[in-house]
């Protein structure tokens, strides 16, 4: 579900206080120290970083990959193992047995530490990654970021992503923040602050 | 207020736009004027969810279903319940949007666009034009929802609101 493809799921960001549009190479710079780093050949659980919109496995972001007038285009990958806490487990067993029987003795508090942190990356290594990608577009002139396609935890990687690549945050773009955004001619910031819940259906307050 | 505040104690205005548009859209029976955009289709359809709030107690109603008149959600309304989530198609001219719309931060998913790119056009200038045509489409319908709730709040914040579009919504309410 994307800004390229298919269904939209779409979340707005308000930017407060955004500070004057970096040039492209410096945008290019930054965009590049927090790259997308692949976790294929390692053995970590998850990784997070920036890839170009337009090809989620390229980190290259040369100006017109990223850049469409006033329009910046990117996009947040994240690959991840999932390992089930079952199989871990299950391998944790037979590897404490295997140890167990080897040595003829127990096994200490340390030495059952190790063996999981060694089960659990053996594992990790043989789990497959998966790939989840939302894309982002940011209005330079308008001050309004788009993020596509994330749930709830690639929203929070975006936002902490987003605050230390540009270093500035972002603002969910809810309601009583867009409406103190467009407040009509002769109201005030009291007149929206101090608004109540309307009785819809006959009761309580206007 | 941080954040989290803000969301639970001002989510009644996503609410309550959520409900005036779809008074707005039955009385002039799917066709909304935007100031500066002419008049677009907003339909009301499929879908809409209606809570009690955030708190501990809070009940949902799930209404849906094809060609859904919406009775039920009309009296989960009256029992003061507040649309949470609906379902919209909005058109404008040639352009259709179906989207599901949230009151909380007016999030949309399941947008569907009528974008006319052809997906086996895969060269980067083909990309790069897609997504420059579905980006121009989506902000057009942001742009009209905002348009739609400047003109929601301008209601909501006139001192006449209680009079004028309050007991309008209330009449078209008690309407079976």
């Amino acid at each position: 579900m994307g800004l390229l493809e298919g269904a939209v799921r779409l979340t707005r960001y308000h930017l407060p206080e955004a500070p004057a549009l970096p040039e492209d190479h410096e945008l290019a710079e930054r965009l590049g120290i927090h790259a997308f780093v692949s976790i294929e050949n390692s053995p970590q659980e998850s990784s997070s970083g920036w890839v170009e919109i337009l090809d989620p496995f390229s980190s290259r972001f040369e100006p017109h990959r990223f850049r469409f007038g006033d329009l910046v285009a990117l996009a947040l990958r994240t690959d991840s193992r999932r390992l089930s806490p079952a199989v871990l487990k299950r391998y944790l067993i037979l590897a404490e047995a295997d140890l167990r029987a080897r040595a003829d003795q127990g096994l200490s508090r340390e030495q059952r530490r190790e063996l999981k942190d060694r089960v659990r990356l053996e594992l990790l290594g043989r789990t497959p990654v998966s790939t989840r990608v939302c894309e982002a577009v940011w209005f330079t002139t308008e001050g309004e970021v788009w993020l596509a396609g994330a749930g709830t935890k690639d929203r929070e990687v975006f936002e902490d992503l987003w605050r230390r690549t540009f270093g500035f945050g972002l603002v969910w773009q809810i309601p009583y923040l867009l409406a103190s955004r467009h407040l009509p001619d002769g109201a005030r910031a009291e007149d929206l602050a101090g608004l109540k819940p309307a009785a819809l259906y006959g009761r309580g307050s206007d | 207020m941080d954040l989290v505040d803000l969301i639970r104690e001002k989510r009644f205005l996503g609410q309550e736009f959520l409900t005036w548009l779809w008074f707005v859209s039955e009385r002039g029976a799917g066709r909304v004027p935007i100031e500066g955009r002419g008049t677009a289709e907003i339909h009301f359809e499929e879908r809409m969810v209606l809570d009690t709030g955030l708190d501990l107690y809070r009940q949902t109603v799930t209404c849906q279903g094809r060609n859904l008149d919406l009775t039920e959600a009309r009296a989960a309304l009256r029992e003061g319940k507040k649309v949470s989530q609906a379902r919209l198609r909005v058109a404008l001219a040639d352009r259709e949007w179906r989207l599901t719309l949230s009151a909380d931060g007016l999030d949309m998913t399941g947008l569907r666009l009528s974008s006319h790119w052809d997906p086996f056009e895969e060269g980067p200038e083909e990309l790069a034009g897609r997504l420059l045509d579905r980006v121009a489409l989506l902000k057009e319908l942001v742009d009209l929802l905002d348009r739609l709730f400047e003109e929601f709040l301008a209601r909501r914040l006139d001192p006449a609101w209680p009079s004028r579009d309050l007991a309008a919504i209330r009449r078209w309410l008690r309407k079976e």
